[in-house]
């Protein structure tokens, strides 16, 4: 039993490990289609010279919204903490 | 602290804060943005507390104050980018690229974006000083 996981557990991670290798390396994928767009329409199409921010605030303004709720919750669940934990003790 | 180190504080704060108000806004010409521009700007109220205490700090910044802005910022910010696609003409009236006045939305955004990242990391600052 204990060799059978093992030896699946070892299947899993050559064959992850194989995949890494195969496949082509970072940066070099066929389809760069979104990135050429932002590149090639970001300035004109935001209007914004550091197309970083661009990209941040404007084609993927839904992920900075997922992070800024991170940096609130963040705040919000120290603030919890230890108001609470002062209430507790004094 | 000793009174050399506050004196250097007392005359610095004033240009950390400039920094962090300059990185923010020109966060859509320049690198930066509103995440590392409200992180000076705490950094700027966090050199406050460790150096004087928080009382000298509270005198720039209360906590509560700290609180409503970031509230206030993020419901903001949750606003603007949820209600994007109809606000779009509206916020973006056009202006040139490379200058200050340009890409309206970004602007806005950082800005926007910059209030709330400092006023939670000043919150997260004064609420572990206080401990």
């Amino acid at each position: 039993m204990r060799n059978v996981v093992f030896a699946v557990c070892l299947l899993v991670l050559g064959s992850v490990f194989l995949y890494t290798f195969l496949s082509p390396s970072f940066g070099s994928w066929e389809r760069k289609d979104v990135g050429r767009y932002y590149l090639n329409t970001g300035l004109e199409k935001t209007g914004s010279a550091n197309l970083v921010s661009s990209i941040v605030w404007d084609f993927r303004g839904f992920d900075t919204l997922g992070e800024e709720t991170v940096l609130f919750t963040a705040a919000v669940g120290v603030f919890t903490i230890l108001v609470f934990r002062r209430k507790r003790s004094g | 602290m000793d009174v050399i180190v506050r004196t250097v504080v007392k005359g610095l704060f004033p240009f950390v804060i400039l920094f962090g108000v300059y990185v923010i806004l020109h966060g859509h010409l320049t690198p930066g943005g509103s995440f590392p521009g409200g992180v000076i700007i705490a950094s700027g109220i966090a050199l406050l507390v460790i150096s004087f205490d928080l009382k000298k700090a509270e005198s720039v910044i209360k906590e509560r104050a700290a609180h409503v802005f970031e509230g206030l910022a993020g419901l903001f910010l949750v606003f603007i980018i949820l209600s994007l696609s109809p606000l779009r003409d509206i916020l973006m009236p056009g202006g040139k690229a490379f200058e200050l006045w340009s890409a309206q939305q970004v602007l806005l955004l950082n800005v926007v974006g910059g209030v709330m990242v400092s006023m939670a990391l000043v919150t997260i600052v004064y609420l572990l000083m206080r401990e």
